[in-house]
């Protein structure tokens, strides 16, 4: 952990901003990304004849 | 090689989404992980800012992301009026999350930053200006998709909204150059050698430009793949009859 002196506060509160920010957008892309797909796969195998 | 047009093929699109989506998942990962850890904990302070210096390696991707991210949708939107290709307006949908999160790290790290380097959070200067009514642009046309759905009437207001929208990105890119009395500084990164940032940071700082904008790239194909994906399951409902 690097010193970061008087300005600590602002530092820490910009970086963990944005690295919440960007956990929340790739969780939240990744997670779609994949109900989609097993929405799909699901629908596709039922369609299927028998 | 094969001609960029095949991308409008949504199944082709897919194929090639499923195909590269791992590689550049990894190589998103190689630049991004790095440039975060050599820019916040291996940089040394600014003579002047101090240890405020490392929100630069937040703030400057984001900002850079969130204006070409609007570019890049002008670019799609385009596509879309002119060839009526729907993988273009998906694409353009798809990157509007992404640039519209990009926007607010740019704006609360740049508010955080500037509370120390000038001793205001905001400034109602052109740059900023610009930046917040993207902001506010993107907020928009995130919300028009969400609540007026996926159909292609959607898809030509949301064009028409990037299109008015894109005089502000490039005002947000260019505004330091039309106007010099704003606080923000100029160009961080600049070939000529006078204004040019240190080496220190210099090289951290390209890592997580390169990383950002691959980031975004990566999670535009991800989105745009779902949303293909979507509009196929919505079909084969309608198809069937179900609801």
């Amino acid at each position: 952990m690097p010193e970061l002196g008087a300005h600590a506060v602002q530092v820490l509160a910009s970086w963990a901003i944005g690295l919440l920010v960007l956990a929340i957008l790739i969780g939240a892309s990744i997670r779609d990304a994949r109900r989609t797909r097993r929405r799909l796969q699901e629908l596709e195998r039922s369609r299927k004849p028998r | 090689m094969k001609s960029l047009w095949e991308l409008s093929n949504p199944r082709r699109f897919v194929g090639i989404a499923d195909r590269w989506l791992v590689p550049l998942s990894i190589l998103t990962a190689i630049l991004v992980v790095p440039g975060l850890i050599w820019g916040f904990a291996f940089t040394p302070d600014d003579h002047v800012q101090g240890s405020t210096v490392k929100i630069m390696f937040i703030h400057v991707p984001a900002a850079l992301t969130a204006i070409n991210g609007w570019l890049m949708m002008l670019v799609a939107s385009i596509i879309w009026l002119v060839r009526r290709h729907r993988v273009s307006a998906l694409a353009a949908r798809a990157a509007a999350p992404v640039g519209l999160a990009m926007t607010f790290i740019a704006l609360a790290t740049g508010a955080l930053w500037g509370q120390q380097t000038w001793g205001t959070y905001w400034a109602w200067e052109p740059r900023l200006t610009s930046f917040l009514i993207l902001f506010l642009h993107y907020a928009a046309y995130v919300i028009l998709w969400n609540s007026l759905g996926n159909s292609d009437a959607v898809a030509e207001i949301a064009a028409y909204l990037c299109l008015v929208g894109s005089v502000f990105a490039l005002l947000s890119r260019y505004a330091v150059l039309f106007w010099e009395k704003g606080l923000h500084q100029g160009s961080t990164l600049s070939l000529d050698p006078e204004t040019h940032i240190h080496a220190a940071f210099y090289w951290p700082l390209l890592l997580c430009m390169a990383g950002f904008t691959l980031l975004f790239v990566t999670l535009v194909v991800l989105r745009t793949r779902t949303f293909i994906e979507q509009a196929k399951i919505a079909s084969r409902f309608t198809e069937s009859g179900t609801p």
